[in-house]
């Protein structure tokens, strides 16, 4: 989307903006940790808000690594062999910004290690470290294991113009790769553990995180769905994260050749399966709800509906749901540019939706009391910006020094002969120094 | 290379002893239960709350929060003023209910709150990181957070206990805890003290017996010749606070 | 002389009138005597039988009375708790059946609180409790047995992911090494 192109300059450029709204996110939260929490907009009935929400959006996004690469690698849909590496960068970049916001929601951060001295195996927040902290290692390794091949042909190709420092790491990482048949069948079966358990690792993970909020008795969260809910939800976020990074990086990386309108068909039709899927559930948990309007569940229903959260919610489901997947399902041309619309939609919707279970299910009242009220302060939206402002500026440096696509694969699955010179143009910035 | 081969393998082998052990650390830790009363005089603290003598005079939050020295938003005891079904309003204080079946003591990760052998529920200011959790998990809104310092006097030699959580930490979350400080004094709690109408009890369930500082009931018979309920008991909480219904007609004239 | 007979007539007449009050006053301040006495009763499960004995000083019993009977606890300090009360039959015996929440010697007090004619009145009796009733016991809560060895069951299978990726990182990186040609190329471990 935008042109970095092969210029360092453009580079540099992105990353010093990325940057900046990075540290503005660090200020924010310095900001935060030097006075309390009460500089938030958080109160005694909303104890939870922007970061609880934003915790849950970013470990979404990351799911986009474990559809795209595994689920697709698992059914051999050849299709996946250039996406496969954006997507799994793009999951580990998103579960680092999604695993640190617990962190920054924390009262006493200082006393975080708490939570590995004396944890409490009850606690859906320890189901949570421990899932979490699973996932990212597995998702690591999975990024990691796919790439030694690529690091050998960095390690062979790339010339004393690279630097000593840079071509050490690549020849240390990449444990000495010849492509042997012996290495081969190594690192397939590597890679096919990795594929098999990262999915059951990524539905573990969301899973937790909706039974944080599924294992209470506030009316708006009690609800026996909300675990499948929350994973189906965090493949479409993850899909459409991947669709929006793959259309960027393939313009800025010229992967052009590579990557084309059939693969953002067949990505789309991967969100509209997953998107008719979460409307679904949601038709199933809003109809149980609604049909017996207990006292409980009722008011949370009412205030989404038709109350003050009425206006979120029917622009999540219309805009944020319904109207992405329709443009991503018409037939024709500009599949491209429908795909990267539907998905940042889809996006801005999934959001919207964390909001809609977040807030309302705290403000909905548990006693004779009046509903909560909860408006974010400048804190917690800088932090917002920032954190998501650090995934891209993740991802453009990671691919600095690493392949954006993964050559290995694609020779094996598409058996394009794809060594060296077409290779180079894979590297922002590669070959230029 | 065999050697550098087994030094990484070593490596690895160290490091997954390492995370197996952490997560080996986890599993032997049990939830935690409340304590099962053991046959002989060990004290089950419950309140009973005449809700036919109620007036809404807060005084009981008053007293509570001048007793810990608690910011304004604190109201470890809240008095609802409850509309019924019919229109009719009556007023209802609401202490920590220090639930049997507590869903604050199962979902703290750092096992910050407990519940002491004669079943108060605590909560250690010194362990809490302030997640929150127990606050999104209590069916009652009874647990406050504490976003600021609190205000009140400085305590250079006094440091807080759970027993004695005063003054409160920043970052962590208070609760009303039946004045354990008090009790084990012989002193009545802040809030039964101050209540002019006599509508809060304190009592013993073992030792069957509650008084509201004028008054001592048998608690039971209290109990059962009034048709003493338990607020959202269908939630499986097991509250220890029982209110007898009524709308302050007690102090009606 | 009329007026010494007039002082004599109003003397007499004054003492007249105040014995006749004093009379009345010393009527409606009768004394009355409560006897308290404790036995076990008939059914054991039960507990025990509280009987109070109301009398008045002339030994007549004073019927349709409301006693009070109060246990004395140490609850924050030495308190009264009401456990019931009972009206004296004509015989001026009210009775209570009362089982005590803990064994153990008790201390229990009757009360009359006076009517016209009858002043308040009290009586003591300790009652040595052998028999009590079922002692409160926090119920384990449900399915606790089972959740339990919940987090057993899920430790174990983290510890196998744990060591599943642990196999696919170090077996992979191993192939790779062990399948390398020896070149000189060597690696820092």
């Amino acid at each position: 989307m935008w042109p970095i192109g092969r210029g360092d300059r453009k580079f540099w450029i992105a990353v010093v903006v990325l940057s900046a709204m990075v540290a503005a996110g660090f200020y924010a939260y310095i900001y935060q940790l030097q006075r309390g929490l009460w500089v938030t907009g958080l109160n005694q009935k909303v104890s939870w808000g922007f970061y609880i929400i934003n915790c849950v959006f970013f470990i979404g996004i990351s799911y986009g690594g474990a559809m795209t690469s595994a689920i697709l690698r698992l059914t051999n849909a050849k299709w996946r062999a250039p996406l496969t590496r954006l997507a799994e960068a793009t999951a580990v970049a998103a579960l680092l910004v999604g695993a640190v916001y617990p962190i920054i929601d924390l009262g006493r951060p200082d006393r975080a290690l708490h939570l590995l001295l004396y944890p409490q195996v009850g606690s859906p927040i320890v189901w949570d470290l421990v899932a979490v902290s699973t996932y990212l290692v597995a998702s690591f390794v999975f990024l990691y294991l796919p790439l030694i091949p690529d690091l050998a042909m960095c390690r062979d190709t790339l010339g004393p113009s690279a630097g000593r420092v840079r071509r050490t790491i690549y020849r240390v990482l990449a444990l000495g790769w010849r492509g042997e048949p012996r290495q081969e069948r190594s690192l397939a079966r590597g890679i096919g553990i990795m594929a098999v358990l990262i999915i059951p690792l990524a539905v573990s993970v969301h899973s937790v995180l909706a039974w944080l909020f599924a294992v209470t008795a506030r009316g708006g969260w009690h609800s026996t769905i909300f675990a499948p809910l929350f994973v189906l939800a965090a493949m479409l976020s993850g899909v459409a994260a991947v669709i929006l990074v793959v259309a960027a990086l393939r313009k800025v990386y010229g992967l052009q050749e590579f990557i084309t309108a059939k693969h953002f068909r067949y990505l789309s039709y991967l969100l509209i399966a997953l998107g008719v899927g979460y409307l679904y559930f949601m038709v199933s948990e809003y109809l149980t709800e609604a049909y017996v309007l207990e006292r409980s569940t009722t008011p949370v229903l009412e205030a989404i509906f038709e109350g003050v959260y009425a206006p979120a919610f029917w622009v999540f489901t219309v805009g944020g749901l319904v109207l992405p997947l329709v443009v991503a399902a018409l037939p024709g041309r500009f599949a491209i540019a429908r795909a990267c619309t539907g998905s940042a939609l889809i996006i801005g919707g999934m959001w919207l939706k964390r909001f809609l279970i977040v807030v309302p299910g705290m403000a909905e009242p548990v006693m004779p009391w009046d509903w909560g009220r909860y408006a974010p302060t400048w804190v917690e939206v800088t932090i917002t910006i920032g954190s998501a402002a650090a995934i891209p500026l993740l991802l453009i440096v990671f691919f600095r020094f690493f392949p954006a696509m993964s050559v290995h694969e694609m020779e094996e699955v598409e058996g394009a002969e794809l060594r060296r010179t077409s290779m180079v143009p894979a590297f922002a910035g590669g070959g230029d120094e | 290379m065999t050697g550098r081969l087994s030094r990484r393998e070593m490596l690895g082998v160290l490091g997954g002893i390492g995370t197996g052990a952490l997560a080996a650390g986890f599993a032997p830790i049990a939830f935690p239960e409340a304590d099962a009363a053991e046959p002989g005089p060990k004290r089950q603290w419950a309140m009973v709350i005449d809700l036919r003598k109620c007036d809404g005079c807060k005084k009981c939050t008053e007293a509570c929060q001048a007793e810990h020295e608690l910011p304004a938003s604190f109201e470890w005891i809240k008095v609802f003023q409850v509309k019924d079904a019919q229109g009719n309003e009556y007023n209802m204080p609401r202490p920590c209910f220090q639930c049997e079946n507590a869903p604050c003591l199962r979902v703290c990760p750092v096992a910050a709150t407990f519940q002491t052998g004669e079943g108060v529920v605590l909560v250690d200011q010194d362990r809490c990181i302030g997640c929150r959790m127990c606050m999104a998990a209590c069916p009652y809104g009874a647990r406050y957070f504490n976003y600021n310092e609190p205000p009140g006097h400085q305590h250079p030699f006094q440091h807080p206990t759970p027993e004695h959580p005063v003054p409160q930490q920043k970052g962590t979350v208070g609760k009303c805890m039946f004045c354990v400080h008090r009790t084990e004094d012989g002193k009545l709690p802040a809030c039964v003290d101050a209540c002019g109408m006599g509508a809060l009890y304190i009592g013993d369930l073992v030792e069957d017996v509650a008084t509201n500082g004028q008054e001592t009931v048998r608690l039971s018979q209290f109990i059962r010749e009034n048709d003493a309920f338990r607020y959202k008991e269908e939630l499986g909480t097991g509250p220890r606070v029982y209110y007898i219904a009524g709308h302050g007609q007690l102090w009606e004239s | 002389m009329s007026k010494v007979r007039r002082l004599a007539a109003v003397c007499g007449l004054s003492l007249i009138v105040s014995l006749l009050l004093a009379g009345v006053a010393v009527a409606a301040d009768q004394r009355a005597v409560l006897f308290l006495e404790t036995r076990p009763s008939a059914k054991p499960e039960q507990g025990y039988v509280l009987a109070a004995r109301l009398v008045a000083t002339d030994g007549r019993p004073v019927n349709e009375a409301t006693v009070r009977f109060y246990d004395l606890v140490e609850f924050f300090g030495a308190r009264e708790m009401l456990i019931g009360s009972a009206t004296t039959d004509g015989q001026g015996i009210a009775t209570l059946t009362y089982l005590p929440a803990q064994l153990g010697p008790r201390a229990i007090v009757a009360k009359f609180a006076g009517r016209a004619g009858v002043a308040a009145t009290e009586g003591r009796a300790s009652l040595a409790a052998t028999v009590a009733a079922q002692p409160y016991t926090v119920e384990p809560a449900p399915l606790s047995a089972f959740s339990s060895k919940v987090p057993y069951a899920v430790g174990a299978i983290v510890l196998a992911v744990w060591a599943l990726i642990g196999f696919a990182l170090i077996g992979t990186a191993r192939g790779v090494m062990t399948g390398a040609r020896k070149e000189g190329k060597g690696q820092t471990a």
